[in-house]
């Protein structure tokens, strides 16, 4: 409450606040009128405090019963007392200033609140941004299998998540969970759960194992009332092994059926020790696997009913786009503002035929060695190691190895002179049956077909004992090719997985 | 990991384990090997703990062949597992020394020398 005390030289004096508890508050508001303090005898703190300071007369500012503010006015100049002449025009004054200050006092909130708006829409604008940084940026190439994903929340920020997480052997974690409640208390349980899942991949690869885990962490630090539903599946070769902690079933979409299939877990942070069961299903070519949160069944349209897992199969299968097709049907669906969270991960596999005339191409490894010697063996190994993991046989991936190494050798002396300042680049690549390695120095490259070393006329000293590298490359490997890209010597080496 | 030659002779047969790998860095153990091939009528190099080999490697040994050819050696080789045998079918290298099953051939097979 704003106070204005006038000393008798006329000079603002000290704003002396009347608390609202204090008696002499309610009989201000009940005179709404000036008030002498000299014959006033009331147990007031207030009171007291305005005598010392010399004030003689009290002029409320009231307005719809609640006081705003007081005029204090010390003794008149002339010594004489407030005639009543003079408590008229006071009150007067006091009765036209009163709601200008109420006016005043108004606008000033309101302002502050919209400061205070504008504050939290920012906060939350910078949340949202962070919270989509948690969010895969991209999605991994994944032999055999295309993985498409759409999450849209229904506020700024929301409790939806999805995250996919290579394992080190070339496999990867998909997991999809939906945090209860909205906005920012189910963002921050979000991030927590998503680094919880993180974690347990780091010690888990069984996707029941990794939902344990993450109950365990997430029990101890998300508030007894909140739970997360999720998902958690293991992509291997042409099957899907998942677990499920309540979140909404993942729909199986074949060519002529669709079904749901179950795994039974509590929703994690319920129940310290829950465990999950694990179940493997085989997606054959061209089937896809469905995870959507529940903001998509149970979107509503405008006869009040829900969206439903059926309509979501219906509108996968065969759609080039899945995700994007089943949020653009929900849209079409839903009336009014989007009620929840909506997320969909999408893992189609991929059809074999199709593979091979598709031009999809996924990098499995990628290193860069200085030009020294001894470069072979280290290439060697994590070249096999890349290619056994996409399943090469073993007999091909030593040759393809082997080839490498002999590959990187020749690119460290013969393109790059041994000078360790000159890397040589690898890239192993895979697409479904073939595994692709560029390995590029700086050199001019060698043109031609591949000469044949003569180990009669190597034995007979009539030709050098070297020269055995090209052309044990172009008899280990499938397919040798060298070409010059952006001006460096790349030599491609190409490997089926398996014998034909 | 780098070579290491242990050798032992049996009836002036040079018996040579190579464990390591096989690649530039074996030039000097391959050359202290050579230099044995004097009184030797064979020599059996033992692949068995032999990791990789480069063609830096393959290139040694030719140069161990002419040596021990020199020498009046015959050269066998054994303990190769299938994809170094592939490498030395490709490279013909079984044509200047015989590849087989287990030391009992190898040495059968280079007791007589190069006659």
């Amino acid at each position: 409450m704003q106070t204005m005390t006038t000393d008798p030289g006329g000079i603002e004096g000290p704003a002396i606040p009347i608390p609202v508890h204090d008696p002499f508050s309610p009989l201000l508001v009940s005179r709404a009128a000036p008030v002498e303090l000299a014959g006033l005898h009331l147990d007031s703190p207030a009171v007291q405090a305005l005598r010392e300071a010399g004030v003689v007369l009290v002029v409320p500012l009231v307005a719809d019963g609640r006081l705003l503010g007081t005029i204090n006015l010390g003794p008149r100049r002339s010594e004489q007392e407030y005639t009543t002449d003079d408590r008229n025009l006071l009150s007067t004054l006091a009765s036209q200033l009163a709601p200008a200050v109420r006016l005043a006092a108004l606008a000033r909130r309101q302002e502050e609140q919209a400061a205070e708006r504008e504050r939290i829409d920012q906060e939350l604008r910078v949340a949202r941004v962070i919270q989509q940084t948690l969010l895969p940026r991209n999605l991994p190439d994944l032999v055999g299998w295309e993985i498409d994903a759409f999450y849209r929340p229904a506020r700024e920020v929301g409790g939806d998540f999805y995250d996919v997480i290579p394992l080190e052997d070339g496999r990867v974690v998909v997991v999809e969970g939906d945090v209860t409640d909205k906005g920012v208390p189910a963002a921050l349980v979000m991030a927590t759960c998503r680094a919880a899942l993180r974690a347990a991949t780091l010690r888990a690869e069984d996707p029941g194992e990794i939902l344990r885990l993450t109950n365990d962490a997430l029990h101890e630090d998300i508030p007894p009332t909140m739970f997360v539903t999720c998902f958690c599946a293991v992509v291997d070769g042409g099957t899907v092994r998942f677990a499920n902690a309540g979140h909404p079933l993942p729909i199986l979409v074949t060519d002529d059926d669709s079904k749901p299939v179950r795994a039974t877990g509590m929703p994690l942070g319920m129940l310290p020790g829950s465990t999950y069961e694990v179940v493997d299903i085989s997606v054959p070519p061209g089937g896809v696997l469905v995870i959507a949160s529940d903001g998509v069944a149970e979107a509503h349209g405008a006869d009040g009913s829900m969206y439903g897992f059926q309509r979501v199969a219906d509108v996968v299968r065969g759609a080039a786009d899945p995700a994007g097709a089943v949020v653009d049907d929900v849209d079409d669906f839903a009336v009014g503002a989007q009620e929840d969270d909506i997320t969909i991960v999408v893992l189609r596999r991929r059809n074999s035929a199709a593979d091979s005339a598709s031009s999809f191409r996924s990098t499995l490894l990628e290193f860069q060695l200085p030009s020294v010697d001894g470069i072979e063996r280290d290439a060697m190994d994590r070249v096999m190691e890349a290619a056994t993991n996409v399943g090469m046989d073993a007999s091909r991936a030593k040759k393809l190895g082997t080839a490498v190494a002999e590959a990187v050798m020749n690119a460290a002396e013969h393109g790059n002179g041994f000078d360790p300042e000159r890397p040589v680049d690898v890239v192993v690549s895979d697409d479904g049956s073939v595994v692709e390695v560029n390995v590029t120095d700086d050199g001019p490259g060698a043109s031609g077909s591949v000469e044949t070393p003569d180990i009669d006329a190597k034995i007979a000293g009539e030709q050098g004992p070297r020269g055995w590298g090209k052309f044990l490359i172009d008899q280990l490997v499938d397919e040798l090719e060298d070409q010059i890209v952006d001006g460096r010597h790349v030599l491609t080496m190409r490997m089926r997985k398996e014998d034909t | 990991m780098s070579l290491t030659v242990n050798t032992e002779v049996a009836e002036k047969v040079l018996l040579a384990h190579l464990d390591g790998d096989l690649d530039r860095a074996a030039d000097e153990p391959l050359a202290e090997l050579e230099a044995q091939f004097g009184d030797t009528s064979g020599v059996v190099l033992d692949f068995t703990d032999t990791g990789f080999i480069a063609s830096s490697g393959l290139a040694l040994l030719v140069r161990l062949v002419r040596s021990a050819s020199a020498a009046g050696s015959a050269v066998a080789a054994m303990g190769l597992d299938e994809h170094y045998r592939h490498v030395f079918e490709i490279t013909r290298l079984d044509s200047v020394m015989i590849v087989t099953e287990d030391k009992e051939a190898a040495v059968a097979a280079v007791s007589g020398g190069t006659q």
